[in-house]
C-alpha cells in the first residue's frame, strides 16, 4: 500500500490546521493554487496513475514522434520518441511547449458562429448540428447555381491525409482553388525539383554520409521543414563519426545561428545567391572538376541542343562559361572571387558534397532561377540520388481510396482559372499563389470568391497584405475557420468549427521531407478531447455527406477514421522496418508503439525523374512548354510588367539577374530581411508565452526587435531598445532596436511570427504587414519574402 | 541527510535497510495519525539502535573527512558546444520540467523572468571582421565550493550528498544573498506568486513542487528524475548504469543535438567523467575556485 506525496501533502496540512493555526491551510491561495481540478478521463484512474503516451508532434510540418507523460489524465511533459528515425528521442523547444497549446486558456470551447456586423469579431455559440446544416446549404446552393469555382479552399497542411482530402473534397465539390501556404514559405524550392526533376517537393539530404555542406543561407537551425532531425544531423557531421569532420560553409546576408554554427560564413548581398552558385558552377566546369559521367549519362540541356522544331538551344555550360566568371559572379553577390574559387575546389574535393537551398533562395525576385542553380549545382557535383547526395525523399505505399468521378458540374468548375492566377499569363510557372487572393477576391476577377475556407490558415497574420486580407474576407458571403484558436482570420469568419489540437487527434501523419526513406508518423490522443471540438476531417466527411449527390458519393466512409485506415491497410503488404502486422488494425497497434511505420534506408537505384527527357534537366523543357502555351506577345507584356530582364531559353536554365525591391533605394536605403527564428511557426507563436520568450541569438530580445547593424545604429545615433518607426512601401510599425554586429551594413533584420496576441479583430499585427505582397518573382508566382526596402527614423 | 533521501538511498547492508524500512513505516504511520506515528517511530529507534527522537534529527552525517569517500554519486554535466545549436529546446524542457512559469511581459521588461536553463550569448568582432558570436545554454553550475551556500543566513542552500546545490525553498527567506553571491547569475527569485492560468495548471508536473513568492530558486539537476529512477531500479531490482543517467536531466533528454551529457563524476568510466577530462573542457570563470561541476567542451575547427 503506496501513499502519493500529494495525499501525504494534504495530510500535513490538515495535522497543521488541528494544532490550531488561525487560516486553515486549505484556505491558503497558494495551497489552492496547488490542488488541480479533475480532468475529462480522470475519473478511473487512480492517484497518481501515469503513463507514456506516443504519438506526433504537430508544432510544425517536420513530425517528429513524441512521448507525452500523462498523469491522472493529464499530459505534463513531452519528450521526444526514442529509435524514431526523425528525431530519435529529442525534441525542440516547440515541441516541448506542446501543453501550452494543449490547455490554452484562448481555445475555441466549441462551434461558434458571428453575431453583429463582420470584423466585429462577436462570436456566439452554436451547436454543431445547425452550423453544419448552415454551411451544407450553402454550398449546395452554390453548387446549384454552378459557381461551385468560387469555392476557395486554404489549407496550410502541405501535405499528408488532410491535404489528400480537401483535394478530394475540391474534386467532388468541383472548385480549382484548393491552394496551399508554399507561395509565401518555400514555393520556389519546390518548384525547382519540379521543373528539373519532376517532382513538386523539397529534396531530403543524406546528411549521415556527406562530407560537405554549403548552406545557402540555410536556416537548418531554426526553422527548416526538418529542423530538429537537421540539428541532430548537424552535430554528427562534427563528432558523430569518428576519424570524419564534416565541413560546413554558409553564404548569406545575416549572420543567423545556422552561420553561429558554420566552419565558415561568407558574406553576400541579400538575394544574390544565384550569382555565387553560378560562379562555383563555372569554376567547377572550367577546372573539369564536375561529375562528368552523371552530367553526360543522366542530365539534359548541359550542351547545347536543338529542339523538336530544328531551332537550337543553349545548354547550361555555355550559359555559365560565358557568364559567370568568378569575378563576375564576386561583383555581382560581393563575395570574394578567391573564396569562389576555393569553395569550388573543396567542394569537388571532399565529395559527396551537397549544396543546401534555404527556402529564402527561392524567396526573392530571381527565386526560381537562384533555387534551380543551387539544385544544378548538386548535379554537378554527381549528387542527385546518390548516398551522401540530395535525395527525393520516397513515400510509403499508402493505399489509394476509390476513385471519384466528378459530375458535370463539378467538371465545369475544375476547368475554370484559379483564383490566384497559376498556370495562367501572370503567372505560368506557379503551382499556386496565395498572395494573389486578396486582390483577385477583391476584385471579383475573372470570377468573385462565395465561400472560404480556412484549414491550419491565418493569411491575415502570417501572409503579407492582412489588411486586404481582412477586407477580402469581409466581402466573401460564407467564411468558415477551423482553427481551434481565434486568432485575426477567425474573427473574420462566420462559422468557426474549431479543431482538436494536435495532442487530442487520430491521424497519420507524412513528414517533410528527412531522410529520403519512407516514412509514416501515428499521432494519437493522448488526453480525452478537452472540449466540444471535432477534428476537422470528421468535420468534412460529415458534410459532404450532408452535401449528397455525388459529393456524398465520394466521402462514403462512415467516418474520417475509417477512411485513414483504408490507407494505412496499404502499409500492411509493405514490411516495415519496425511496424508489421496481418491486418489494418494490428499495424496502427504496431505504429502506436514506437510512433510510427518506416523503413530504414532509402531505395537508391537508377535516377528516374517525371521529366519530359527522363532525365535531370538542366535547361527544363516543362517550363519551355509552359511559357510556350502563353501567347508570346502577351508573354513579353507580363516579363516587362514584372521587370524580369531574361528571355528566351534563360528562363528555362538555372539563371540570376539581380534582384528587385519595392521601394526605390533613394527613399528607403536599407533592405529588409525578414527571418523565421527557431519559435517560428506559420501561425505565430505569440500565443505560447514560452517560445515569445525564447533566448534568441545574441542579447535577449524575448520580443520582436529590428536587428540595426552597429555601423548603421552609430550613424543614425540609434542605441539598444531605441524606439524607431519603420516605413516601408507597404506599411509601417513602431519597433525596438537590437543593435547587433551580424546583421549586413544596409539590412534590417526583422523576426518573424512575432504579434498582438490575443489578437484583436481587424487589426493586424507582426512582420508582414511590413512587406510589400506585390513583390514577387512573378513567372513562378512566388512571394518575394527578400523584396521590400524599407527606411527607420527615431520616435520623437 | 533528509528523510526522504534517507528513503530513495539505496544502502544495500541489512543494517541501513532494516533501518529505510522502518522510517518507510514511520513515515507511512504519519499519515495516519499521531499515535500510530509514536508507534512507528519508537519501532524506527529499536531497528536502527537509538533513542527514538523525531524524524528531523536523523543521524548526524559522518565527519567531514570520510564524506566525500562515501559519496555514492558526485553528479557533474558537459556541454559540448560543437555540436550545440542553439535551439532553446533546453530552455523549454527545463521549464516545462520544472513547472517554472512562462515570464509574462511585464517580468521581460524588469529582467525578473526565471530560466533555470538559460541561453546567454558572448560576441566577437564585427561584420566583415572576425565576427563570431557563440550561444551557452546555462543551467547551474553545481559548484564543488559554491559560493551561493557560504552565504545562506539560514541554510536554505547546501550541498546534497550527491554533489547537488539544493535549495529548500521553503526554508528560504528571501534574502537575495546567494543570488549576489552566485557569479553565474543561474539563481533566480519570485517576484510574485508563480503565473499559472487554470488551464494551464492543468500541464503541471506533480513530482515538483511550485515556489511562492519570495523564495529563491534554481536548477537541482531534475534530482527528483534521479530519485525516480533510482526508486524503480530497486523495486525492479535492477542495477543502474552510466546510461540510465545520462539523459536524466529534463534539458539532457531534449537535446536535439545530444550535446548535454549527464552523470556521474564518481564512476571513471562514465561518460560525463571521460568528457571532464577532455582537453576540450573548459570551465566557466575557472580562475574563481568554484570548482564548477558543469564543463563547456569548446568548439573546434574543420581539420584541427
Amino acid at each position: 500500500m503506496t501513499h502519493s506525496r500529494r495525499e501525504l501533502l494534504i495530510a500535513g496540512a490538515a495535522a497543521v490546521t488541528v494544532q490550531g493555526c488561525k487560516q486553515p491551510a486549505s484556505e491558503d491561495p497558494f495551497f489552492k493554487s496547488q490542488i488541480k481540478p479533475a480532468v475529462p478521463g480522470s475519473a478511473g484512474l487512480r492517484r497518481g496513475h501515469q503513463e507514456l503516451v506516443s504519438s506526433v508532434c504537430g508544432q510544425c510540418v517536420a513530425g517528429c514522434a513524441i512521448q507525452v507523460r500523462v498523469v491522472e489524465g493529464r499530459a505534463v511533459k513531452v519528450d521526444g520518441m526514442p529509435d524514431y528515425p526523425i528525431n530519435r528521442g529529442s525534441i525542440g523547444p516547440k515541441g516541448q511547449a506542446g501543453t501550452g497549446m494543449l490547455y490554452h486558456r484562448d481555445r475555441i470551447k466549441g462551434p461558434m458562429r458571428r453575431e453583429g456586423a463582420r470584423g466585429s469579431g462577436k462570436l456566439v455559440p452554436v451547436t454543431w448540428d445547425v452550423a453544419l446544416a448552415e454551411i451544407a446549404a450553402q454550398l449546395k446552393a452554390l453548387r446549384e447555381k454552378g459557381e461551385a469555382r468560387s469555392l476557395v479552399l486554404l489549407s496550410g497542411e502541405p501535405r499528408g491525409p488532410m491535404r489528400d482530402l480537401w483535394s478530394r473534397f475540391a474534386q467532388a465539390y468541383g472548385t480549382p482553388n484548393l491552394v496551399d501556404h508554399r507561395a509565401v514559405t518555400d514555393g520556389a524550392k519546390g518548384l525547382a525539383s519540379l521543373y528539373m526533376q519532376g517532382v513538386n517537393e523539397f529534396p531530403s539530404y543524406d546528411w549521415d554520409r556527406t562530407r560537405y555542406v554549403l548552406g545557402m543561407g540555410s536556416s537548418h537551425l531554426e526553422s527548416w521543414c526538418q529542423t530538429i532531425h537537421m540539428m541532430r544531423a548537424s552535430s554528427q557531421l562534427r563528432h558523430g563519426m569518428p576519424g570524419k569532420r564534416v565541413k560546413f560553409v554558409q553564404v548569406g546576408p545575416r549572420y543567423s545561428t545556422s552561420s553561429m554554427k558554420a566552419d565558415e560564413w561568407v558574406s553576400i548581398a541579400p538575394a544574390t545567391y544565384g550569382a555565387f552558385v553560378l560562379g562555383l558552377a563555372h569554376v567547377l566546369i572550367r577546372d573539369k572538376l564536375y561529375d562528368e559521367k552523371f552530367v553526360a549519362e543522366q542530365t539534359f540541356g548541359f550542351e547545347e541542343f536543338t529542339g523538336a522544331d530544328g531551332v537550337a538551344h543553349q545548354g547550361f555550360k555555355d550559359l555559365v562559361m560565358s557568364q559567370w566568371t568568378p569575378a563576375r559572379a564576386s561583383a555581382m553577390c560581393g563575395a570574394p572571387a578567391d573564396v569562389i574559387e576555393r569553395i569550388a575546389h573543396e567542394m569537388a574535393e571532399f565529395r559527396p558534397a551537397i549544396a543546401v537551398a534555404d527556402p529564402q533562395v527561392g524567396s526573392a525576385s530571381n527565386g526560381l532561377g537562384a533555387a534551380m542553380a543551387v539544385h544544378a549545382l548538386n548535379a554537378l557535383l554527381g549528387s542527385i540520388e546518390r548516398p551522401g547526395g540530395v535525395l527525393i525523399q520516397q513515400r510509403a505505399s499508402l493505399a489509394p481510396w476509390a476513385a471519384l468521378a466528378p459530375d458535370e458540374v463539378a467538371k465545369a468548375g475544375l476547368n475554370a482559372p484559379r483564383l490566384d492566377g497559376s498556370g495562367q499569363k501572370s503567372a505560368p510557372l506557379a503551382e499556386g499563389a496565395i498572395h494573389h487572393l486578396p486582390a483577385a477576391m477583391l476584385s471579383g476577377k475573372p470570377y468573385p470568391a462565395q465561400a472560404v475556407f480556412l484549414h491550419f490558415s491565418n493569411p491575415a497574420f502570417s501572409k503579407p497584405g492582412g489588411k486586404q486580407w481582412l477586407e477580402a474576407l469581409a466581402a466573401v458571403p460564407l467564411v468558415v475557420s477551423f482553427s481551434p484558436l481565434a486568432d485575426e482570420s477567425t474573427l473574420a469568419a462566420d462559422f468557426v468549427l474549431p479543431d482538436h489540437s494536435y495532442l487530442e487527434r487520430f491521424e497519420y501523419v507524412e513528414p517533410a521531407p528527412a531522410l529520403g526513406a519512407p516514412i509514416i508518423g501515428l499521432r494519437q490522443p493522448v488526453v480525452q478531447t478537452l472540449h466540444d471540438t471535432r477534428q476537422t476531417g470528421e468535420v468534412v466527411v460529415q458534410l459532404a455527406k450532408q452535401l449528397g449527390g455525388p459529393v456524398g458519393a465520394a466521402f462514403g466512409w462512415e467516418s474520417y477514421r475509417a477512411a485513414l485506415d483504408e490507407r494505412l491497410a496499404g502499409l500492411v503488404e509493405q514490411k516495415g522496418a519496425n511496424a508489421e502486422a496481418d491486418d489494418a488494425e494490428g499495424l496502427v497497434e504496431a505504429m502506436k508503439e514506437g510512433g510510427g511505420w518506416w523503413l530504414e534506408k532509402p531505395d537508391l537505384g537508377k535516377l528516374e525523374c517525371a521529366t519530359p527527357s527522363k532525365k535531370f534537366e538542366f535547361y527544363s523543357q516543362a517550363i519551355a512548354s509552359r511559357l510556350a502555351a502563353v501567347a508570346p506577345d502577351a508573354l513579353e507584356a507580363e516579363l516587362q510588367r514584372a521587370g524580369v530582364l531574361a528571355r528566351g531559353d534563360l528562363l528555362c536554365l538555372p539563371h540570376f539577374e539581380p534582384p528587385r525591391f519595392s521601394g526605390a533605394v533613394a527613399d528607403y536605403p536599407f533592405v529588409l530581411l525578414p527571418y523565421r527564428a527557431i519559435n517560428y511557426a506559420e501561425g505565430g507563436i505569440r500565443h505560447l508565452r514560452r517560445l515569445v520568450e525564447l533566448p534568441l541569438v545574441i542579447e535577449k530580445p524575448r520580443a520582436e526587435r529590428l536587428e540595426v547593424n552597429d555601423d548603421d545604429a552609430r550613424r543614425l545615433s540609434l542605441k539598444n531598445n531605441d524606439l524607431v518607426v519603420v516605413e516601408t512601401p507597404a506599411g509601417s510599425k513602431e519597433l525596438h532596436v537590437m543593435v547587433r554586429p551580424g546583421i549586413q551594413p544596409g539590412t534590417l533584420g526583422l523576426p518573424l511570427g512575432y504579434g498582438q496576441w490575443p489578437p484583436r479583430p481587424n487589426e493586424v499585427t507582426g512582420g508582414y504587414p511590413l512587406l510589400d505582397a506585390t513583390s514577387e518573382d512573378a513567372m513562378a508566382g512566388v512571394f518575394a519574402l527578400l523584396g521590400t526596402r524599407a527606411r527607420i527614423r527615431r520616435k520623437s | 541527510m533528509s528523510l526522504w533521501d534517507l528513503i530513495a538511498s539505496s544502502k544495500k547492508d541489512d543494517e541501513a535497510d532494516a533501518k529505510v524500512e522502518a522510517r518507510r513505516k514511520a513515515l507511512h504511520a504519519l499519515t495516519m495519525g499521531t499515535a500510530g506515528a509514536l508507534v512507528a517511530l519508537a519501532t524506527l529507534g529499536a531497528a536502527s539502535g537509538e533513542e527514538a527522537k523525531p524524524a528531523e534529527k536523523a543521524p548526524a552525517p559522518a565527519p567531514k573527512g570520510d564524506e566525500k569517500k562515501k559519496k555514492k554519486h558526485n553528479w557533474g554535466m558537459a556541454i559540448d558546444m560543437d555540436s550545440c545549436t542553439a535551439c532553446g529546446g533546453c530552455v523549454v524542457a527545463c521549464q516545462t520540467e520544472n513547472n517554472v512559469p512562462a515570464q509574462q511581459e511585464e517580468d521581460s521588461e524588469k529582467a525578473r523572468g526565471i530560466f533555470w536553463m538559460d541561453l546567454l550569448s558572448t560576441a566577437e568582432g564585427n561584420y566583415g571582421e572576425g565576427l563570431k558570436l557563440e550561444v551557452l545554454p546555462v543551467p547551474c553550475m553545481h559548484c564543488e565550493d559554491p559560493p551561493c551556500v557560504k552565504v545562506c543566513p539560514v541554510n536554505a542552500t547546501y550541498v546534497s550528498d550527491e554533489g547537488i546545490v539544493a535549495q529548500v525553498f521553503d526554508r528560504c527567506i528571501g534574502c537575495r544573498y546567494c543570488m549576489s553571491a552566485c557569479p553565474y547569475g543561474v539563481r533566480h527569485f519570485n517576484w510574485t506568486e508563480p503565473k499559472f492560468d487554470p488551464a494551464e495548471q492543468q500541464s503541471l508536473n506533480p513530482d515538483v513542487a511550485c515556489r511562492p513568492a519570495g523564495v529563491v530558486e534554481k536548477c537541482t539537476f531534475c534530482h527528483h528524475k534521479i530519485r525516480a529512477v533510482k526508486e524503480k531500479a530497486r523495486a525492479d531490482e535492477t542495477t543502474l548504469t552510466d546510461n540510465d543517467f545520462r539523459k536524466i536531466t529534463a534539458c539532457a533528454a531534449a537535446c536535439p543535438a545530444q550535446s548535454i551529457t549527464f552523470g556521474d563524476l564518481n564512476d571513471p568510466q562514465s561518460a560525463v567523467s571521460r568528457l571532464h577530462k577532455s582537453p576540450r573542457a573548459i570551465r566557466l570563470l575557472e580562475e574563481l575556485g568554484t570548482k564548477p561541476k558543469v564543463v563547456y567542451l569548446r568548439e573546434t575547427k574543420w581539420r584541427e
